[in-house]
């Protein structure tokens, strides 16, 4: 079984994954795909919306003879995603909290 | 489905969004397959799931109704999103309070939903009462002003068009009294028949333009006043 993931949990795992260097489309969606059932449909969107409000930033840089399309996290961005993960530490003691024993911390 | 049908087909299927975004969506799309491989196209294109479901979330990113329906509502669209969000609803409400938050948390009317993925439409047209307040406040300090910078305005421009006026009027008459004259003292008469008509060409060179700066200057104070009066008083 999975979890559905929230939007928000989204935003921070993409931010984080930026956050380690400046990375491409396809490089963020199989980092994502080994902790996330995700498809990229649901991918572009968000980063495109990350981008909108200035927490990413684009630069194009060229691979065998074609564009690709980098992304870079920015202060604004690092800001929110040390906010989502201080957030999501909260979140998780608490949903530990009461699932109990067994739950490594 | 390969890599050409699937952006043709989600290039159909985008083609109510801005030029730019549809663009960066194609070009973003278009890089996933390029980068999966060439030899994996149906599976990359399985992978990246319903077209549909593609669109639709870029129409809402948008603003835009998915279904063409002119009376859009957003929160439409909040009802199966939101049973999604709920499991973290509250972190994300926390989100929406804090002061890093980006232009989609500024309203913070999606409190229970908490879904970032919602803009609320732009509103545009409603006026801010504090502005106001705050302009009728400041009239003595801003009306003045306003004044002077007509007042210097209206100088400018009669500096200009007197320019043009001492030309006009200055060549005419030296050209007539150069020709009178000429008879009795030719040398005289001559240059100032040439100075004359030397000034009617400047004037006959210079009226347009002077004129159109004349209206340019009218116009662009007008208009930068009512941007100016628009941003003051119109929220975006």
């Amino acid at each position: 079984m999975s979890f559905p993931i929230s939007s928000g949990l989204l935003d921070a795992l993409v931010l984080a994954v930026i956050s380690n260097s400046d990375t491409y489309g396809y490089e963020i969606t199989q980092l994502l795909r080994t902790a996330v059932d995700v498809s990229e449909s649901t991918l572009y969107p968000v980063m495109r919306r990350l981008q909108k409000n200035g927490m990413l930033e684009t630069y194009d840089k060229e691979f065998q003879g074609r564009n690709r399309r980098y992304y870079k996290i920015t202060e604004i961005g690092l800001e929110a995603l040390s906010n989502y993960k201080r957030e999501w530490t909260e979140h998780k003691r608490k949903v530990d909290q009461i699932l109990g024993e067994g739950i490594s911390a | 489905m390969k890599r050409q049908e699937f952006i043709d087909t989600l290039r159909e299927r985008l083609s109510k969004l801005p030029k730019e975004e549809l663009d960066s969506a194609l070009d973003y799309y278009n890089e996933i397959f390029l980068d999966a491989g060439e030899e994996n196209e149906e599976k990359t294109a399985e992978e990246l799931g319903s077209i549909d479901v593609i669109a639709r979330q870029l129409y809402v990113e948008n603003g835009i109704d998915p279904d063409g329906d002119p009376a859009y509502f957003i929160e439409k669209y909040n009802g199966p999103k939101a049973q999604q969000g709920q499991q973290f609803g509250q972190t994300q409400q926390n989100f929406n309070n804090g002061p890093q938050a980006g232009p989609y948390m500024q309203n913070g009317s999606f409190p229970q939903q908490g879904y970032p993925y919602m803009q609320q439409p732009a509103q545009k047209g409603k006026l801010k009462v504090g502005s106001i307040i705050a302009m009728v406040l400041l009239f003595p300090l801003w009306f003045p002003l306003l004044i002077v910078s007509m007042v210097l305005m209206f100088v400018l421009t009669i500096v200009l068009f007197s320019i043009e006026l001492v030309f006009i009027a200055g060549g005419i008459s030296c050209a007539i009294g150069g020709l009178i004259s000429i008879p009795s003292i030719p040398p005289a008469g001559l240059v100032f028949m040439g100075g004359g008509l030397v000034m009617i060409g400047i004037f006959l060179l210079t009226v347009k333009y002077v004129a159109k700066a004349c209206g340019r200057i009218f116009l662009g104070f007008f208009g930068a006043l009512t941007d100016f009066g628009q941003k003051i008083f119109m929220e975006v």
